[in-house]
């Protein structure tokens, strides 16, 4: 009775401890002390809320600012597009749906042109429906169809809303940035699951990871808004970022494929026939994850070469900011409220190498 | 005549879509930032607040909703509970 007692109190020990990080806080050497001055530093424009680093499954760095903690959750806009995208996976796993079929399975869209037969549900993942879309927040809050969609005329039903856009260019051909697509993706995941969609991104993901605390708002409709409204720690964060460096696997359950990390990070096809502004042309994009991938097509360099081409990023609005760094086997978060200025990213990962390279 | 230079922008304004961007991307962002984040009201007024600001806006802490407004526009969000957060009622 007694060693059956004990067995069971090792066994929740041990799951116990696989659930959450351990600490590992690693001292104060000169790269960890700039690279915190310039994420917390005073005189800078950027206003960072966290900064977590897990390197080999362990907490070396985490510091918090504004009244944020390690319990405390917050919003991680468009990095919730990676969980939808996980989710997904697993939904494809579970034989609930395939990349391939047709959207108009699911959601009725506009005849025009013939595009919408050619629409998959791969090209959602991959940013390339070829929806005439608009990706502005506060500069250009009344041409920008995210804002017309979350907050103006279109909240109620984010995923019909988006799948009454025209077709600006034929499926799969023109890569452009769009909350709408990964709504509309959640919207097919609602219809496909029926009842069990409430609690699926609780019982497939966040409880297996152990993740506590967590809110994800929903549409009228009850789409759960996969762009962008998911709330969490910065560790809670940080244990989606683990599952992806351990290739989907959890506690030795493969809770998410292999190959469909692989595939998630993989850059979309026709991101480098799509020229477009500003930096997002250098930063190749996969199933709902930044790249940081070399484009000999566009004659550019990563945008990050202070990091392997294997890094990816989930990110999201007011700098919010998910790296997963395979070459360090390291997992860093940096949460933030930049409304006045940019957290310059270049800069940030040109610090966070240094700082790996001095642990070695 | 200065009263119809000062009306009619106003006018103009109403009908189009910017004032329902400031009552609502207020009141969510603080429904949110209070009721799910859990932040200082003095936080989440200065998290919520845009370049301009609603013309007024009023929480019930009782029922955890807050209400917006710009000229002629309301929004209503309304906090549901901690796994689904906030949402827009009426715009």
């Amino acid at each position: 009775m007694f060693k059956f007692i004990f067995n069971l109190l090792v066994l929740f020990l041990s799951l116990s401890s696989m659930a959450n990080f351990q600490d590992a806080l690693v001292t104060e050497n000169k790269e960890l002390k700039e690279l915190k001055n310039f994420v917390f530093g005073e005189s800078n424009i950027h206003s960072s809320n966290a900064l977590l680093i897990i390197k080999d499954g362990k907490v070396i760095v985490e510091e918090y600012k504004n009244g944020f903690h390690k319990e405390k959750p917050h919003r991680i806009w468009s990095i919730s597009k990676s969980f939808s995208s996980a989710l997904m996976g697993m939904a494809i796993d579970q034989k609930i749906l395939t990349l391939d079929e047709k959207v108009h399975d699911t959601y009725p869209l506009t005849k025009e042109k013939g595009y919408y037969k050619e629409l998959t549900i791969k090209h959602l993942m991959q940013m390339s429906s070829g929806f005439e879309w608009s990706e502005g927040y506060e500069n250009n809050p009344l041409k920008s169809n995210v804002i017309d969609m979350l907050f103006i005329n279109n909240y109620r039903d984010m995923a019909t809303y988006t799948s009454q856009r025209p077709f600006a260019h034929r499926p799969g051909k023109q890569f452009n940035y769009s909350s709408g697509e990964t709504n509309l993706m959640m919207g097919i995941l609602r219809k496909k699951l029926g009842a069990k969609y409430e609690n699926y991104p609780w019982e497939q993901l966040f409880q297996p990871l152990g993740m506590k605390n967590i809110t994800w708002e929903r549409d009228q409709a009850g789409t759960y808004v996969g762009s962008s409204y998911l709330y969490m720690s910065a560790r809670d964060l940080a244990k989606f970022g683990q599952l992806y460096l351990q290739k989907g696997k959890w506690n030795d359950k493969q809770l998410l494929k292999e190959s469909f990390v692989d595939e998630s990070v993989k850059l979309v096809p026709a991101f480098e026939k799509t020229i477009l502004k500003g930096e997002d042309n250098a930063q190749g994009y996969g199933y709902q994850w930044w790249l940081n991938k070399d484009l000999p097509i566009k004659k550019l360099k990563r945008p990050y070469p202070a990091l392997a081409e294997s890094a990816y990023f989930g990110l999201g609005h007011h700098g919010q900011t998910l790296i997963v760094i395979p070459e360090f086997n390291a997992v860093v978060v940096r949460y933030g409220s930049d409304k006045q200025g940019a957290f310059d990213r270049k800069i940030f990962t040109d610090k966070l190498a240094p700082f790996f390279k001095s642990l070695q | 005549m200065k009263l119809y230079i000062l009306i009619l922008p106003l006018l103009l304004l109403s009908s189009c879509d910017f004032p329902k961007v400031i009552p609502s991307t207020f009141a969510k962002d603080y429904c949110s930032c209070r009721f799910v984040v859990g932040q200082s009201k003095d936080y989440c007024l200065m998290y919520a607040k845009q370049i301009v600001s609603p013309t007024s806006w009023s929480e019930d802490a009782n029922k955890k909703e807050i209400v917006a407004k710009f000229l002629t526009k309301k929004t209503r969000v309304k906090f549901l509970n901690q796994k689904f957060g906030c949402q827009i009622q009426e715009n």
